[in-house]
């Protein structure tokens, strides 16, 4: 999966699951509000059907004329009455300051802690009982029940949903995921086409300056080998971004003194034809645990990229040391706008030079993939300075 | 003598409350009380309500006042009920509110099955 296409499809499904879960949840919250008012409505209507079923017996003790009246006691149930100034009068309920409130107020029923509460008035007021006042242990079960219901419903919704999303995520990109495959083919075929004549024309060079010495300092042959290994770092930019995945880094311990120096050497005829001052500060036996073909890619893209935007009679420096490697000049600089965008690949900020957009983001992979840090300070028209730190 | 004689009489009838003045009737003729204490303990349910309905019907009797059907009072008040000042009729009413009182005889216990 490429890169992108991953970054479409991940912002693609949360976006699709979020809104839909949102709406999910709504006709859940709605389901649950309207069930619970249900499930309670039940047990308000089992306490209240009992609690009237007192009022006869109420009645009937009124009626009575024994020595002795039992009060109705049920199981599972307690109450008490209140005459009509919101006494206390009897009962198996102990009364509580806040009754008179709700008797005030003549609330139906209400809940407090583990108990639902009901209120009814009582008239004719048997035993002088003007209210009745009766509680019921509530029973969370039902409701309980179904929020592990919803909660199962919710997942199942959930992974229901990342299913659907995923395969319209994979429906919708399958255009996008063709063409860059395509691009991505066409990249490897163009590059494999190109390696051939640039390997080549470099070896032709280079047996050209050998045999005919007088060759070495001919304008025209520097001319056709910068050209020609310009096209030899293209090919070897984008073999890189199509096999960096697939290929094996041999990590050891380089010497990058050594190698800093070859590639300065290397950049030296380049600078030249720009007529560009290239500087190198490097120190003697600098080591460090890396592949050296990144090691090498990392400087050339630096290097490059420097004489690539600095103008002719600028100046390019390299300095190398224990903990870091800096490649500055005082070319065109960044413009801050761009600055963050600079380490995307195929970024370009500047038409006027060739090339595609590749150096710094193959820099910020390399980097990326040791944990070493970059930074990048640039002001236009006064230069660029790139970082990169290693070690603490 | 026969003024020592009326002084004990007196003496005797002065132990009991304001209530025995009354049971002589209610208990023969007049409805008893614990069948009056019900039948306003049905409709005025509080004490402090019971207490100032009996006062206002014994200080001031009248068929709007009284709580039995009309029926009932040609049977039992034959004649018009005496009158009383609001004193009396207070401490005779406080009497028969506590004498009377359903809610002692009341019990929060299950009766044994």
């Amino acid at each position: 999966m490429f890169p992108s296409e991953k970054r479409s499809l991940t912002r693609f499904l949360i976006i699709y699951m979020f809104s839909t879960l949102f709406l999910i949840s709504i006709g859940i919250a709605i389901f649950y509000r309207y069930d619970y008012h249900r499930l309670s409505d039940y047990q308000n209507e089992k306490l209240k059907t009992q609690t009237q079923n007192l009022i006869p017996k109420l009645r009937e003790l009124h009626k009575s004329f024994d020595e002795v009246l039992y009060y109705p006691v049920q199981k599972g149930l307690n109450s008490a009455i209140y005459d009509i100034d919101k006494n206390y009068l009897v009962g198996d309920l102990k009364p509580s300051p806040y009754f008179k409130d709700k008797m005030d107020k003549n609330e139906e029923f209400w809940r407090d802690g583990d108990y639902i509460y009901y209120l009814t008035k009582v008239y004719p007021h048997y035993l002088g009982a003007a209210y009745l006042i009766s509680r019921a242990k509530f029973d969370p079960s039902p409701i309980n029940e179904l929020r592990e219901k919803l909660a199962l419903f919710f997942l199942l919704s959930a992974i229901f949903v990342f299913f659907i999303a995923y395969l319209l995520g994979k429906l919708f990109l399958f255009p996008m995921k063709s063409a860059l495959s395509m691009l991505d083919d066409f990249i490897k075929d163009t590059a494999h086409e190109l390696n051939t004549p640039v390997s080549v024309i470099l070896a032709n060079t280079e047996l050209l300056k050998e045999f005919y010495p007088n060759l070495q300092t001919s304008e025209e042959l520097s001319r056709i080998e910068i050209a020609s290994k310009r096209l030899s770092r293209i090919y070897d930019d984008l073999t890189f971004l199509k096999l960096n995945h697939k290929r094996h880094r041999n990590v050891k311990e380089i010497d990058l003194s050594s190698l800093a120096k070859e590639r300065a050497a290397y950049f030296e005829i380049m600078a030249k034809a720009r007529r560009i001052e290239l500087k190198a500060k490097i120190k003697e036996g600098v080591f460090l645990r890396m592949d050296f073909e990144d090691a090498a890619k990392l400087m050339d893209n630096l290097i490059s990229n420097a004489l690539k935007y600095t103008k002719p009679q600028g100046e390019v420096e390299i300095i190398l040391d224990e903990k870091f490697l800096i490649v500055k000049d005082n070319g065109i600089g960044i413009e801050s706008r761009y600055k963050k965008f600079v380490l995307r690949r195929f970024f370009r900020a500047n038409d006027s030079e060739g090339g595609f957009g590749l150096g710094l983001s193959i820099v910020k992979e390399i980097v990326d993939y040791y944990g070493f840090r970059l930074d990048i300070e640039s002001e236009p028209d006064k230069g660029t300075k790139v970082e990169i730190l290693w070690g603490d | 003598m026969g003024r020592l004689i009326f002084l004990i009489f007196f003496a005797v009838f002065s132990i009991g409350g304001e209530l025995d003045r009354c049971d002589s009737c209610h208990l023969q003729k007049a409805p008893p009380f614990n069948v009056i204490y019900r039948k306003y303990l049905v409709i005025y349910s509080s004490k402090r309500r019971i207490e100032e309905n009996m006062v206002n019907f014994l200080t001031d009797p009248s068929k709007q006042k009284g709580v039995f059907p009309k029926e009932a009072k040609k049977i039992f008040f034959p004649k018009e009920h005496p009158l009383y000042d609001r004193k009396e009729a207070k401490e005779a009413v406080r009497e028969l509110i506590e004498r009377e009182d359903l809610l002692k005889k009341v019990r929060v216990t299950k009766p044994r099955e």
